[in-house]
């Protein structure tokens, strides 16, 4: 094989590779285009057959539409605060737990343990009707606090933070042993800080899923004011029906924070991923 | 946390049954509810004062309403409500209609409902029969109240067991929603009280232009405004003594009055209507015909060139004249800690003055007789008078205690009918209907 | 990130060799805060949801015994096979996300390409939007008579149809629209499995003359399947519990779509059975059924990794 050849076939390998993943590119994104482009369209204009491309007029007003319809800039607020005190709740809890199942020796500690797991194993559709019926007698309907408290007890978060701190020597711990330091002197200034990366993948899977969860608010906040963004688009959508500009307004300003939160932190978005794979 | 407590903030009700409550205070204040009543509607009118609670503060009610077109005219109710009742709070609370009735249905399980709230037919069966509303039968007497004044097949939806347990407030009827311009186009003349389905058949065809692709009119699967004013101008029927009407000639021949507009390609098909309603094709001036609610003129009305060409008529006449006839109440909440205050406002929402508001907001047609002009005048480039002149061949919304659940059977059995060529005849899906409905009434009735 | 890179190993730990360790009881205030929390509102509804499965609920709150019947109903009820059957399909078709993904991975780790990072970003944005928001996106472009997928059939004469509201096309659409949005997930994971195939596999079979397909073929691929294993089992788990895009595109705000039960999956037919309808005693059953149903799959696709999964 000669080494043009072999740089011809590279080159058309390359066009080629590119060319697949352009398309792969524009299919995941075009979507996306679409929604802004809509957004920005008046109602009659998208029904014109064929469509138009571009908006004959730009008409901004479908944003300003969907804050007087609906309580949107304090659904956003809800969603910001529901997945902030997921985030830090679940951190906070599952370190600590996460931090004895993993260095600590206690008596049941191995039937604890597996109490956690088979927490694992239970969907979480299965216990709404019970925990809303918990949240109903707390008087938590139509509260935030109704809308984190779940989300703050993670099995799977103690799970993954166990292996992590199981992986670092014991030697650092013991030398704070022998230094005099209590335990959750130890727990906090040195077992947590070389777990970061761990807390920082976690706090991203879990900021994310806070912000998408759709059942659970359905179920719990009925009402507008108290509703974050996933279930206060729904209910727009029953308002509008097929008012599709202002539905699509709506739903890309809905979209924008997360996207914006990816972007920035792309690499513990990664490093999520690839945590969660660990859980298998 | 920026909690936003919507409930007014009373202590949540007991858990136990109203059956054996504990001593409280809300059993002292449910005793004094049932005083003489002539005592304590003398009491409410002699003082503005403590009247309506015990405890001596004054009484703090919640309003539940799901409309937000709505609001404005409701607090202006409220508002003219309280000059005479200063020592009663009204916060009216905005749940959308499709958590409205979860929400409703939760909190009054859960505490923190509502102490008045609105009710439509569907529901109302079910929570009188649950014993969650306050019976008004006594109190309406005592104070002389005879709601003679509202539609009364209106005023009997909200009775259960002989007794009244909602007050209306508004009403609707359908009527015939036509774009001017497509008829101009077409050449025909407009929609009026002489047009039967044949001449609707015929205009349809007229007016249907796939180039364009307008549709002569609109068939949805909508109950409210299609079902129900089809099947009864068939002299159909819908439910009767606990029996499903489905299964009836008449009204299988109703229904393919809709089904025919569909399979001749007339009108789009319950595929096109779910991707696209017929609301938003009006407006956009894909559809010639349409039937509709007296809200449904709110958004054509806004777009000023649907409004330029939006004609309103009653609808075509079947066998006979008929239309479907539905409005709200208000009812109140049997725990409430202030029976009294509720009633004297539901009292005040069954008057004159507050018909005359709601008309004058144009946003619901009030049911009070007499009040109505307003609503007409705030619209008057639609002929909004339709529904009102249609009141007398209305029939009632059809309801029993488990509306929902047979109501949302009829979609789901019908759809099969509703794709237009090749879809299941109507004749079959109607009778399965029937066969379905009346497992689910026979288990209601046992 | 490289301290990512530290695999945490299951199997350390308890028998590690160091000297026994003194019991130590504040454990106990460690584990409380999560352990309460996931005792009151994890286990406990778990055990109440089964108890609860035996019960009627009443509309306005209430239990009544009443044996299987919640169990015998939802057996009887045409829409529960309906469900179930829908379930699966939809499992079948986000399992075209791993092919997908592994071709995307596979492009991607090609040496010298440029653009890796942007590919990979913009391949991942669909995963972290808001399902409702993408669910809205996707309805609109399906729209049978504006959306603009019909009008790019149109340009080659191939007529559409109303996609989510057509109840031979609406459970497909709403599969293909999960699968857009997992793409990017399983991405991820198979970028890194590619990577880590160790570099001397790869250069013996340019040794053998194996290439481009065959070498895909008979190196990545097995070498890739305990990520395949893992995303597989992932994967069904996930599409098993759809919901949102379900009821964001053929259910809420819809009057009457044809596609109704069609598109139905369980978790649909819960939501409804407990909150359209007010039956929580089928509901429950029905929660109940998902469960086992998850286990068994889970169990299933356990016994047989041990068939087809290489661990290098």
């Amino acid at each position: 094989m000669s080494e043009a050849i072999s740089a011809r076939t590279s080159r058309i390998g390359s066009v080629v590779t590119h060319a697949v993943l352009t398309v792969g590119a524009v299919l995941m994104i075009g979507p996306f285009l679409w929604q802004v482009l809509t957004a920005l369209k008046s109602e009659s204009e998208v029904t014109n057959v064929p469509p138009t491309f571009l908006p004959l007029e730009w008409v901004w007003d479908n944003f300003a539409e969907v804050f007087t319809s609906l309580p949107f800039g304090q659904q956003l607020v809800n969603s910001i605060i529901v997945a902030a005190a997921c985030t830090i709740g679940q951190l906070a809890f599952c370190a600590l737990g996460a931090y004895a199942f993993a260095r600590l020796e206690f008596p049941g500690r191995g039937l604890l343990f597996a109490l956690f797991l088979s927490v694992l194993m239970i969907p979480k559709q299965l216990l709404i009707l019970p925990q809303y019926q918990i949240m109903s007698w707390l008087g938590l309907l139509n509260t935030l606090p109704a809308l984190i408290l779940p989300g703050v007890f993670s099995a799977f978060g103690t799970f993954l933070l166990r292996q992590f701190f199981m992986t670092i020597p014991k030697d650092l711990e013991e030398a704070a042993v022998l230094d005099g330091a209590g335990r959750f002197r130890i727990f906090y200034s040195v077992m947590l800080p070389l777990v970061k990366p761990a807390l920082a993948a976690l706090a991203v899977i879990t900021m994310m899923h806070a912000w998408n969860d759709l059942l659970w608010p359905l179920v719990v906040n009925t009402d507008p004011a108290t509703m974050p963004i996933s279930a206060g688009l729904t209910s727009m959508q029953g308002q509008f029906r097929t008012n599709y500009p202002v539905l699509m307004a709506g739903s890309f300003m809905a979209s924008i924070p997360m996207i914006v939160a990816y972007l920035a932190l792309q690499r513990q978005f990664v490093q999520g991923i690839a945590l969660s794979g660990v859980k298998g | 946390m920026t909690h936003v407590p919507l409930h007014h903030p009373t202590e949540s009700p007991p858990e136990s049954p109203p059956a054996s409550p504990p001593l409280s205070r809300r059993t002292v204040l449910r005793a004094l509810a049932a005083l003489p009543l002539p005592m304590a509607a003398s009491a409410a009118c002699s003082s503005a004062g403590p009247a309506f609670n015990a405890g001596g503060g004054r009484a703090r009610i919640g309003y539940a309403v799901w409309d937000k077109d709505q609001v404005p005219a409701m607090q202006q109710v409220v508002d003219e409500f309280r000059k005479d009742h200063p020592d009663i709070e009204i916060t009216i609370q905005l749940t959308p209609f499709v958590t409205y009735w979860t929400r409703l249905r939760t909190s009054i399980t859960g505490g923190g409902a509502a102490d008045v709230f609105w009710m439509n037919a569907p529901n109302i069966q079910k929570f009188a029969k649950y014993g969650t509303l306050l019976p008004l039968g006594a109190r309406l007497r005592t104070a002389g109240e005879t709601l003679a004044d509202h539609p009364q097949n209106l005023v009997r939806l909200y009775q259960f067991d002989g007794e009244q347990y909602g007050i209306p407030k508004d009403f609707d009827t359908i009527s015939l929603y036509y774009n001017r311009e497509l008829f101009d186009k077409a050449g025909i003349g407009y929609p009026d009280e002489t047009w039967t389905w044949q001449h609707v058949v015929d205009a349809a065809g007229a007016l249907r232009d796939p180039a364009q692709s307008v549709f002569g009119y609109a068939a949805p699967l909508d109950r409210q405004r299609a079902l129900y004013p089809a099947i009864f101008q068939n002299d159909g029927w819908v439910l009767r003594d606990s029996r499903s009407g489905f299964a009836d000639e008449a009204t299988i021949g109703g229904l393919r009055y809709l089904t025919e507009m569909i399979d001749k390609g007339f009108s789009p098909n319950a595929m096109a209507i779910a991707d696209t309603n017929e609301r938003s094709l009006m407006q956009s001036g894909k559809v010639a015909m349409m039937t509709g609610l007296p809200n449904d003129a709110n958004a054509l009305y806004k777009d000023e060139k649907a409004r330029a060409r939006t004609g309103i008529a009653v609808l075509p006449r079947g066998r006979r004249r008929a239309t479907v006839i539905h409005g709200l109440a208000n009812v109140v909440n049997a725990r409430t800690p202030h029976p009294d205050a509720c009633f004297e406002f539901v009292r005040f929402m069954a008057n004159r003055v507050t018909g005359e508001i709601q008309g004058r907001s144009g946003t619901i047609l009030p049911s009070f007789a007499g009040t109505q002009q307003a609503y007409l005048d705030s619209r008057p480039e639609f002929r909004l008078q339709s529904f009102i002149d249609q009141v007398p061949d209305a029939t009632a919304y059809p309801a029993s205690v488990n509306t929902e659940s047979w109501e949302s059977m009829q979609l789901q059995v019908l759809g099969l009918s509703w794709v237009g060529q090749g879809s299941r005849p109507i004749a079959d899906s109607a009778r399965l209907l029937a066969n379905d409905m009346n497992v689910v009434l026979a288990k209601e009735s046992a | 990130m490289t301290d990512l890179a530290v695999r945490p190993a299951a199997a350390r730990g308890t028998t590690a060799t160091s000297r026994p360790r003194r019991i130590d009881r504040s454990a106990y205030l460690f584990i409380a805060p999560v352990g309460i929390g996931l005792g009151v509102l994890y286990i406990i509804p778990a055990v109440t949801t089964f108890v609860l499965s035996f019960t009627e609920w009443g509309p306005f709150g209430g239990n009544t015994f009443n044996g299987v019947s919640n169990y015998v109903g939802i057996f009887q009820l045409e829409t529960f096979w309906t469900a179930m059957g829908n379930t699966l399909l939809y499992a079948l078709i986000g399992l075209l996300t791993l092919p997908i993904a592994i071709l995307c991975a596979v492009l991607l780790n090609r040496k010298g390409l440029r653009g890796v990072a942007i590919y990979r970003a913009l391949y991942f944005i669909p995963f972290v939007t808001l399902p409702v928001a993408s669910g809205m996106v996707w309805k609109w472009l399906y729209n049978g008579d504006f959306g603009l997928i019909n009008q790019f059939l149109g340009i080659f004469g191939i007529p559409g149809t109303y996609w989510v509201s057509n109840p031979a096309t609406a459970l497909v659409a709403i599969g293909i629209v999960q699968v857009w949005s997992q793409v990017g997930y399983y991405l991820i994971i198979f970028i890194a499995g590619v990577k880590d195939i160790p570099a001397e596999y790869n250069e013996a079979a340019e040794l053998d003359g194996a290439t481009g397909f065959r070498r895909f073929w008979h190196v990545t691929l097995p070498l890739l399947s305990p990520s395949i294993f893992f995303c597989s089992i992932v994967n069904v788990i996930a599409t098993l519990q759809i919901f949102d895009l379900i009821y964001v595109m053929s259910q809420s705000g819809v009057s009457a779509n044809p596609a109704f039960n069609a598109t139905q999956s369980i978790l649909s037919l819960f939501y409804q059975k407990a909150f359209a309808e007010g039956d929580k005693g089928s509901a429950t059953a029905l929660a109940f059924l998902l469960m086992l149903v998850i286990g068994a799959l889970t169990y299933v696709q356990f016994r047989l990794q041990r068939r087809w999964v290489n661990y290098v």
